[in-house]
C-alpha cells in the first residue's frame, strides 16, 4: 500500500512534466492542424541552452524562462517560414509531418555534432525532500508541479477571459470563419506558436532538471509520452492534455512499481495506440473535432 | 505497363547496379603483400551510444605502435592504427568491417571487437584469417574453435561472479542487483546470481531497468524497501545519474555502497555521477570490479609512459592505468608483433601459429615485458616468454586467458586505484 | 548486396505508401519479423548452442525453407499492423500510430528476454549459413547471386501488381477511398492485402539480410531506419518503381555508405580533430538525409521520377 501511494506521488511529478509538454504540443496542433515532431528536438535544444546558462551560474528557474523564450522564437520562425508556406501550397499533412520529423533529425544531429554524445547534467538540483501523506517528493519536483498548475491556470484565464485568447480559440476551431470575423489569423498562429514554443522550451529544461542526466536524444525520447498524453486528452484541447499528462505519468510509475520496469515506456505507447484505435478524439475532444482526424 | 525493351533496360541497369554495389561491399581481398607499412585494425565503436569506448580502445593501439615504431618497426615495417567503426550495433558493423578487410592494405592484426558487436565481427575477422585479440566478454566465446581468435579479458559470467565475491568479502551479504537491459549486463547476471548463494549471500531484489528513463523513483522505492547492504549495479552514465539522484531524494540523502564493473571507469560515468551525488560518494563508496594487473611491473611502466608521451592519449592515461581490456589489447599487439618476427612473416595465416609460442613458459626462455626487449632477444636467437601488463597469459583450448580480478576505487581525478584482489581460480570456481 | 535487400524493402514500402497510400512507418517491423523468423528457423534449439541465448522456437531448417518462413512472418506481421491501422484515421495520425507500433515492438522485444533474447539480439553461427563451407569470397558472391535473383523475381511480381488492374485499384483507394468504395471496391480487404504483400517484401529483405550478417538485434531496427527508406521513396518518386530504385541507390549507397568514404577527405578529417569529435561524418550523413527530404518535399514532391499515370485512349491525366 505504501508503495502504491509513493508511486502515485511519483506519477504526479512525472505527469506534471509530461503535461507541460503535452499542452504546448496540443496548442500547436489546435491552431495549425500539424503534428509537430520537431517539438522533441526543440526540447533537447532547450535542455542544452539551459546547460550553457546554468554552467555560467544562472538560476535554474530563470534559465527555464529564458530557454522558453528562445525556443518560442525558433518555433514561430519555423512555423512561419517552413510549415505555413508548405500548407499554403497544399502539401499533404503526412508530407508535412515527414518534414517535421526530418527537421527534428537535423536539429538533433547538429546538437550532437556540436555538443558531443556525452551525458550532461545540471548537477543535483533536487533540493530538500518533502514527505507528505506518504508521498516523497524533492523540492524541484514540487516546484515543477506548482509551475505546471500555475501555467495551466494562466493559460485557462488567457483563453477564456481575454480577447486574444478567444481569438486564438476561434482560429483553432474554424480558421476561415475566424478570418471572416476580422481576426488576423496569421497573427494568432504566431502568438500560439510563440506560447507553445515557450512551453516546449520550459519543458526541455524541466526535463533536464528532473532526470539529472541527459544527452542529445532526450527530447525525442520524451516526445512519445507527451504525444500520448496530448492524444489521450484530445489533441487541440489544452486541458485534456493536462489530464492526459497526469494519466500517462501515473500509468508509467505504476507499471514500474508493480511489474517489469522495462515496461515503463511500453505503457505510454500502449495508451497512445489504444486511444487512436478506440476513440481518436481523446477524452475531451469534441465530436465535431474528429472530422479533422478522419481521412 | 512497360514495354519489353524498357523492362529489359531496367533489369540491365539493376544488374550493373548490383555488380557495382557488390564490388563495394565484397570485393576481393588480395593476399597482403609484405612491402610497405602494416595496418593494425581497431574495431570499436566510434559513433553511436557506445562511442566513448572507441577512444579508450584506440589508446593501447597508439601506445603500442609508438613503441614498436620507435624500436624500428616489425622487421623494418612501420605499423599504424586504422580505426574501423563498428557503430556499437552488430548489424551495422558488418558493412564497415567487410569494407575495411577488403580495402586496408597489409591488414594482419586487429584488436577491439567488443561485446556489442563481437557476435558478427568476430566471425568476419576470423574468416579473413586475420589474427586478433578481442576485448569482448561474451559467454558464447568461452568455448570456441576459432583459429585466429585470442582473448585476454574474462568472460562476463566470471565478472559477475567476481562482483559477488567482492561484495561478500566486504561484508555485504544482502545485495540489491539492478542492471540495465544491455548486452554486457545481461552477460554478468548468471554468474552473479549463481555465485551469491554459494558464498552465503542473499539477493534482496533483482531488477532490470530500461535505459535513459526520466525517473526511476518507483524502482528506487522498491529497492529501498528491501534494505540492501549494497547495490550491485551496471548501467550507462545517464541512467546511473538519474537513478542515483532519485535514490538520494527518496532515502534522505543516504546512498548504498555500489559495486560495479570497471567498464564504468569512463570519464563520462565519472563526470555524470559526480555532478549528481558529489565527489565524496564517488571516491569512497563505489567499487569497480574487473581485471587485475600489477601496477609496479616494468611492463606496466613502459605502457603507462607510452600513453603519457603521446599527446593523443596523454589525458586519458590515468584512467587507462586501471582498466583491464585496453591493457590486454596492448599486450595482444606486442604478442602478435613478436609472433610475426618469430615466423619471419607478416602474413596472418602464417604467423598465427606462433602467437601461443610467444607466451609459453619454457626453461631458458628470456622473460620480456615489452616489444623492444622481445625483438632484441629474438634477434639474438633466444626463445622468449612475454609477460606483459596483465601478467602471464595462460590461454586455454579456446584461446581465452582469464587472469586475476581486482576491485578498485575512484580517485578525485577520475582515475582509479586498486584496493583488493581475487585470484582467478577462486572466482571461476563460483561459476560451477 | 545491401542495395539488393534495401531495394526489396523500398519496393515493399513503396507498394504500401506510394501506390496504396498506406502510411506505414512500422514497416521496419516486418523486416525485423522476417529476420527473426529466419534466425529461429535455422539456429537450432537453445541448449545445442551452449545455452547462452534465450528464445522461443529453434529449429534447424535448410536455407530455402527458412527464407520462406521469413517471407511468411513478414506478411503476417504486415497484416497485424494493418489491422491496427484500419480505423480511417487521417494519414498523419496513422503515421503516428504506426511509428508508435514500431517503437513498442522494439521495446517489448528488448524488455522480454526469454522471447527473443532481449537487447542482445540473436546470433546465427556461421556454420548454419548457406555456402558456409566455401571460401568467404565465394560465399559473398553467392549471396549477391541469391539476392539478385530474389530482386529480379520480386521486381517482376511488383510490376504485375502495380501496373495491372490491381495497381489501379490501389491508386484509386489512395486518391479517394470513398469513391473507390462507391464503385464497389472493398477497401478493407485491399488494405490488408497490400500490407500482406508489402510485409512479405519486408520479410524477405530481413531474412536475406540476417542470413548474410548472421546477427540481428533491436538496435538494428530503430525507427529512423524507416525514415531512411521513406526518404528514398520520396526522393526517387512515389508510386514509381523505377524511381524508387533510383532513390534507393542514391540514399542507400551514396549517402549512407558514401559518407564513410568522406572520412578520407582531408578537410573533413581536419575539422573532426579540430572539434575533437569522431564520427562527425556519420552525423553529417543524417543531417544531409533530413535536408534532402525537406528540400524534395518543398521543391519536387513527386520525386525524381514522378508517377507515370497510365493513359487511357489518348487522354492525359
Amino acid at each position: 500500500m505504501e508503495l502504491l501511494i509513493e508511486a502515485i506521488g511519483f506519477g504526479l511529478a512525472a505527469g506534471a512534466v509530461i503535461a507541460l509538454g503535452a499542452v504546448g504540443f496540443s496548442l500547436q496542433f489546435g491552431i495549425s492542424n500539424i503534428l509537430n515532431i520537431t517539438y522533441g528536438s526543440l526540447m533537447t535544444l532547450a535542455a542544452y541552452i539551459g546547460l550553457f546558462l546554468i554552467d555560467r551560474g544562472v538560476n535554474p528557474w530563470a534559465t527555464l524562462a529564458i530557454a522558453g523564450v528562445i525556443v518560442g522564437l525558433v518555433s514561430v520562425a519555423f512555423q512561419r517560414w517552413l510549415l505555413a508556406p508548405l500548407a499554403r501550397r497544399g502539401t499533404r499533412p503526412f508530407a508535412i509531418v515527414i518534414v517535421t520529423v526530418s527537421a527534428g533529425v537535423i536539429l538533433q544531429y547538429v546538437i550532437l555534432a556540436v555538443a558531443g554524445p556525452e551525458t550532461q547534467s545540471y548537477g543535483d538540483q533536487g533540493g530538500q525532500t518533502f514527505h507528505l501523506l506518504g508521498v516523497t517528493l524533492a523540492a524541484s519536483q514540487v516546484a515543477i508541479v506548482v509551475l505546471a498548475v500555475v501555467l495551466m491556470l494562466a493559460l485557462h484565464l488567457l483563453l477564456t477571459q481575454t480577447t486574444l485568447g478567444q481569438a486564438m480559440r476561434a482560429t483553432s476551431s474554424n480558421r476561415i470563419l475566424a478570418q471572416s470575423c476580422g481576426i488576423d489569423t496569421d497573427r494568432m498562429s504566431d502568438v500560439t506558436w510563440l506560447l507553445s514554443g515557450w512551453l516546449c522550451g520550459a519543458t526541455g529544461v524541466a526535463l533536464a532538471i528532473t532526470t539529472a542526466g541527459f544527452d542529445f536524444s532526450i527530447g525525442q525520447v520524451f516526445l512519445i509520452p507527451m504525444i500520448a498524453a496530448a492524444v489521450l486528452g484530445g489533441v487541440g484541447q489544452p486541458y485534456g492534455a493536462m489530464v492526459g499528462g497526469l494519466a500517462v505519468g501515473l500509468a508509467s510509475e505504476l507499471a514500474a512499481a508493480y511489474s517489469n520496469p522495462a515496461y515503463r515506456e511500453v505503457v505510454a505507447f500502449a495508451i497512445l495506440i489504444a486511444v487512436l484505435l478506440i476513440r481518436p478524439r481523446g477524452l475531451f475532444g469534441a465530436a465535431w473535432a474528429t472530422r479533422r482526424l478522419m481521412a | 505497363m512497360g514495354t519489353r525493351r524498357s523492362r529489359f533496360g531496367t533489369l540491365l541497369a539493376l544488374g550493373v547496379a548490383f555488380v557495382v554495389a557488390a564490388c563495394g561491399g565484397g570485393g576481393g581481398s588480395t593476399v597482403p603483400t609484405q612491402t610497405g607499412p602494416l595496418s593494425l585494425g581497431v574495431i570499436a565503436p566510434f559513433t553511436g551510444p557506445a562511442a566513448q569506448f572507441g577512444k579508450l580502445l584506440s589508446a593501447p593501439c597508439v601506445a603500442a605502435t609508438d613503441l614498436i615504431n620507435q624500436a624500428g618497426g616489425i622487421m623494418s615495417h612501420q605499423i599504424s592504427c586504422v580505426s574501423i567503426d563498428d557503430t556499437g550495433d552488430a548489424a551495422d558493423a558488418v558493412p564497415n568491417v567487410t569494407r575495411a578487410i577488403a580495402t586496408t592494405s597489409n591488414f594482419d592484426m586487429a584488436i577491439g571487437l567488443e561485446s556489442n558487436t563481437a557476435a558478427t565481427t568476430v566471425p568476419l575477422v576470423n574468416g579473413a584469417k586475420i589474427p586478433f585479440f578481442t576485448t569482448n566478454g561474451l559467454t558464447q566465446f568461452n568455448k570456441n574453435n576459432l583459429q585466429y581468435y585470442h582473448r585476454m579479458t574474462p568472460g562476463d559470467d566470471a565478472n559477475g561472479a567476481a562482483f559477488a565475491d567482492w561484495a561478500v568479502k566486504q561484508g555485504f551479504k544482502n545485495v540489491a542487483i539492478v542492471f540495465q537491459n544491455n548486452i554486457g549486463s545481461e552477460g554478468n547476471l548468471p554468474g552473479l546470481t549463481s555465485a551469491m548463494p554459494k558464498l552465503g549471500g542473499k539477493i534482496a531484489i533483482q531488477l532490470t531497468i530500461p535505459a535513459d528513463s526520466a525517473s526511476y523513483s518507483a524502482e528506487v522505492a522498491r529497492v529501498i524497501a528491501t534494505k540492501p547492504d549494497a547495490l550491485i549495479w551496471s548501467a550507462d552514465p545517464q541512467t546511473t545519474a538519474t537513478f542515483m539522484s532519485n535514490y538520494k531524494q527518496l532515502n534522505n540523502g543516504v546512498l548504498p555502497t555500489m559495486v560495479t564493473a570497471t567498464d564504468s571507469l569512463t570519464p563520462d560515468f565519472f563526470k555524470a555521477v559526480t555532478r549528481v551525488v558529489g565527489i565524496n560518494y564517488v571516491t569512497n563508496n563505489i567499487f569497480l570490479v574487473g581485471s587485475y594487473f600489477d601496477q609496479t611491473t616494468p611492463a606496466f611502466n613502459t605502457y603507462k609512459a607510452a600513453l603519457l608521451a603521446d599527446s593523443k592519449t596523454h589525458d586519458i592515461a590515468p584512467v587507462l592505468s586501471t582498466v583491464g581490456p585496453p591493457a590486454g589489447a596492448y599486450d595482444g599487439i606486442n604478442i602478435m608483433a613478436l609472433a610475426m618476427i618469430m615466423a619471419k612473416t607478416t602474413v596472418g595465416s602464417v604467423y598465427n601459429a606462433d602467437i601461443l609460442k610467444v607466451v609459453q613458459p619454457s626453461a631458458g626462455a628470456v622473460v620480456v615485458g615489452n616489444y623492444a626487449d622481445g625483438m632484441k632477444a629474438l634477434a639474438a636467437g633466444k626463445t622468449i616468454q612475454y609477460v606483459g601488463v596483465l601478467g602471464q597469459p595462460i590461454f586455454d583450448a579456446s584461446h581465452n586467458s582469464g587472469g586475476q580480478f581486482s576491485a578498485s576505487k575512484f580517485n578525485a581525478d577520475g582515475s582509479a586505484t586498486q584496493v583488493g584482489t581475487m585470484p582467478g581460480p577462486e572466482v571461476l570456481q563460483l561459476l560451477g | 548486396m545491401y542495395l539488393g535487400t534495401n531495394l526489396l524493402a523500398a519496393w515493399g514500402l513503396n507498394l504500401e505508401f506510394g501506390v496504396a497510400g498506406v502510411a506505414n512507418l512500422a514497416f521496419i517491423v516486418t523486416i525485423a519479423a522476417g529476420a527473426y523468423a529466419y534466425t529461429i528457423f535455422t539456429i537450432g534449439s537453445p541448449t545445442s548452442n551452449g545455452n547462452f541465448q534465450q528464445y522461443v522456437g529453434g529449429f534447424t531448417f535448410p536455407f530455402p525453407i527458412a527464407l520462406a518462413a521469413g517471407i511468411v512472418a513478414g506478411a503476417v506481421v504486415g497484416v497485424l499492423i494493418a489491422i491496427t491501422g484500419l480505423k480511417r484515421l487521417r494519414q498523419d495520425y496513422q503515421a503516428m500510430a504506426m511509428l508508435v507500433v514500431s517503437l513498442m515492438a522494439a521495446t517489448v522485444v528488448s524488455a522480454d528476454t526469454p522471447f527473443l533474447n532481449g537487447n542482445a539480439g540473436l546470433v546465427i553461427f556461421p556454420s548454419f549459413a548457406p555456402f558456409s563451407d566455401q571460401d568467404p569470397e565465394v560465399q559473398r558472391w553467392a549471396f549477391v547471386g541469391i539476392v539478385f535473383v530474389a530482386c529480379a523475381g520480386a521486381y517482376f511480381l511488383l510490376r504485375r501488381f502495380t501496373a495491372g488492374p490491381f495497381g489501379r485499384t490501389l491508386r484509386a483507394m489512395r486518391d479517394d477511398d470513398l469513391a473507390a468504395q462507391a464503385i464497389g471496391k472493398d477497401v478493407v480487404r485491399l488494405r490488408l492485402a497490400v500490407q500482406a504483400v508489402g510485409g512479405a517484401f519486408g520479410g524477405l529483405s530481413g531474412a536475406l539480410l540476417v542470413a548474410f550478417i548472421s546477427g540481428w538485434s533491436p538496435s538494428a531496427w530503430a525507427y529512423i531506419e524507416t525514415l531512411a527508406l521513406l526518404t528514398a521513396v520520396i526522393v526517387g518518386g512515389m508510386g514509381n518503381d523505377r524511381g524508387v530504385t533510383v532513390g534507393m541507390f542514391l540514399i542507400g549507397i551514396l549517402i549512407l555508405q558514401g559518407v564513410q568514404f568522406l572520412n578520407d577527405v582531408p578537410a573533413l578529417k581536419a575539422l573532426e580533430s579540430y572539434v575533437n569529435r569522431t564520427g562527425l561524418t556519420h552525423d553529417l550523413g543524417w543531417i544531409v538525409l533530413g535536408t534532402l527530404t525537406i528540400v524534395f518535399i518543398w521543391l519536387r514532391p513527386q520525386g525524381i521520377f514522378p508517377e507515370r499515370r497510365p493513359r487511357y485512349g489518348g487522354q492525359t491525366s
